[in-house]
């Protein structure tokens, strides 16, 4: 089953079932369970089911609120980093520095497993892509 | 026209490519050189058999439509930035390469190592930076380039956590000496509020200079190289208020301040006072090395001269946290790098083709040591950090092809034919490995050894 949580409620939720490491005001919970969420693998460009056991909580001064033309948005802190669409690469960059007009990479149906396709793809990378596609 | 060559040591990605290109019709030649494959085709022919198939679209792009997207580029409307603090919440996957969906209508967001943030960015709260008889341009450099740098836990400046006491080589003496109180006065000032804070205090030999002026302006009797006699008291004053301490407050604070005092000493001479009266109050010394600096070897910090005297108190720690055998492997390394010292003053004498074949397995180990475990480059996004984990398994895995390189010595084999072993190449890559994949590729590199050093064997008990 798909569904969304936000972050802070699901971190309040496992708390009672994980041990937490307390840095200063940083803390980390190992879950006694792992709990599943989706992904996007950069090994294979899918969307897959990722299983993790850890869940990070700390502070920060400031947050990059960032909207999307198809009413995606995010909070993320200015150093998070999404990743930047340019014509033929996907590139990693921090929340701070991205600016209107950009293109982020989102995911069109969050229940879809299929592979996933950057635009633009041309020659040798296009060549790879389809190297990688088992199905070819 | 335009060749294009894809080179990898992936056999599975030659097939594949090369099945793309039987597939798609268009000529290609295939080499090997030792791991790497070259496949070597026409860029032409390749788009045309693509444009003809009805890969590309009129425009040159490649037609999406043959696969279902599930990502796509989607352009940023606003940007805002909001004022806190907040409260934030992360994920860590283990897998380096897995970035999780999140956001509302979901985003691709990138996965943070957990422990790699921890361990780099929150050791200390508060840095105090103290420029003590520094050239003024020197603090210039950190004034202009310190508030471009982020802070990552918070995102704003580096500077905003740093204090900086700048007291430049032209100021009054007076001023120098009490540089180093005034740094330490307000670490101390942080501490209390409950603060880990870093004390950085360079250098502290021109404020044993200013001491020693100063001491002979007041006609005070010089002691050894004219500073005054009270030189090492006043070095173990400062540095004894360095330390964890619980504050008297009712919610018994915890703060520390961690003092890494830069001693400089004229010519490299570690015999001089300001040295000498360091390194009794000091239990750790890093002694940085020209030579090595000049051999591009970085970090340049001499392993035979460099000490710690926590050692023996972090032992039992590092047998809970890291691993059983952690001081074991530390020492027995520590031990190669000595031995390695001493048999190269028998090598600039007999060269290294003289020396019995155990001898040169212990040279190629220490080698190993040096170069694979204690090289570490600031500018590689991975090499800039390692967990104690991971350099534990780092060096357990150059000690082993240690130990089965003494083995396959005594059985007959040449450090020679060691040394040609692949997976020797394959140790050397392990620290620009991820955290996250450290350990999976060490147990690959276990197997890799076993299997490579038994067939070395093999074949020379067969020779």
């Amino acid at each position: 089953m798909v569904d969304s949580v936000e972050i802070e409620k699901l971190y309040n939720s496992l708390k009672e079932y994980a041990t937490i490491e307390v840095n200063g005001n940083e803390e980390i919970l190992t879950l006694n369970k792992e709990i599943s969420l989706f992904s996007y693998s950069l090994n294979d460009g899918k969307i897959v089911r990722s299983k993790t056991r850890k869940m990070y909580k700390g502070y920060s001064d400031t947050i990059i609120h960032i909207k999307t033309l198809s009413g995606r948005s995010v909070k993320v802190t200015p150093v998070h980093r999404l990743f930047v669409m340019n014509n033929d690469k996907i590139e990693q960059k921090e929340a701070g520095r991205i600016r209107v007009g950009e293109k982020i990479a989102a995911v069109r149906d969050i229940s879809s497993q299929s592979e996933i396709v950057q635009e633009n793809y041309r020659d040798i990378s296009y060549l790879a892509k389809l190297s990688n596609n088992k199905e070819w | 026209m335009v060749k294009l060559n894809v080179i990898t040591d992936k056999k599975e990605v030659v097939r594949n490519i090369c099945s793309s290109l039987l597939m798609l019709g268009v000529d290609y030649s295939i080499k090997q050189f030792s791991n790497n494959y070259a496949i070597t085709f026409s860029s032409y022919q390749l788009k045309e058999k693509l444009s003809s198939s009805g890969f590309f679209n009129e425009d040159g792009k490649a037609a999406l439509m043959l696969e279902q997207k599930c990502i796509f580029a989607d352009e940023v409307v606003s940007v805002e930035e909001i004022a806190g603090p907040f409260a934030v919440y992360d994920f860590s996957l283990p897998d380096f390469w897995e970035n999780f969906v999140g956001g509302e209508g979901g985003l691709i967001l990138h996965n943070t190592v957990t422990q790699q943030q921890l361990a780099k960015w929150s050791d200390s709260n508060v840095v105090v930076y103290v420029g003590c008889g520094e050239r003024g341009n020197e603090m210039t450099e950190v004034l202009v380039t310190f508030p471009e740098l982020k802070d990552p836990k918070s995102g704003r400046p580096l500077l905003e956590r740093t204090i900086l006491v700048a007291n430049t080589s032209n100021m009054p003496v007076a001023a120098r000496e009490a540089s180093i109180y005034t740094g330490i006065t307000m670490a101390e000032y942080y501490r209390d509020m409950g603060y880990d804070v870093a004390l950085m205090a360079d250098s502290t030999s021109r404020w044993a200079e200013a001491l020693r002026e100063i001491s002979g302006r007041l006609e005070e009797m010089p002691g050894e190289e004219g500073y005054p006699a009270y030189l090492g008291k006043r070095l173990a004053e400062f540095y004894e208020r360095s330390g964890r301490v619980v504050v008297l407050s009712p919610e018994e604070r915890i703060g520390s301040v961690t003092v890494v005092g830069a001693v400089s000493p004229p010519g490299g001479d570690f015999s001089e006072p300001v040295s000498q009266n360091t390194l009794r109050v000091t239990r750790v010394f890093w002694a940085l090395d020209a030579s090595l600096a000049g051999r591009r070897h970085f970090p340049a910090i001499n392993w035979l001269t460099s000490y710690s005297l926590y050692t023996e108190d972090l032992a039992e720690w590092g047998r809970r946290n890291v691993a059983n055998d952690w001081p074991e492997i530390r020492a027995k390394a520590l031990e190669i790098l000595q031995k390695e010292s001493e048999l190269q003053d028998i090598v600039q004498l007999v060269g290294y083709d003289a020396l019995p074949e155990t001898e040169k397995g212990i040279l190629d180990v220490a080698k190993m040591i040096r170069e694979d475990y204690l090289q570490q480059s600031a500018f590689d996004e991975v090499d800039t950090y390692s967990s104690i984990r991971k350099q534990y398994l780092m060096l357990k895995t150059i000690l082993e092809f240690g130990s089965m390189e003494a083995d396959a010595i005594k059985q007959g084999a040449q450090a020679s034919q060691v040394s040609s072993l692949e997976v020797k190449n394959k140790i050397s890559r392990l620290k620009w490995t991820p955290e996250s994949q450290e350990a999976q590729l060490v147990e690959e590199r276990d197997r890799d050894m076993k299997e490579q050093f038994q067939s070395l064997i093999k074949s020379v008990i067969a020779a």
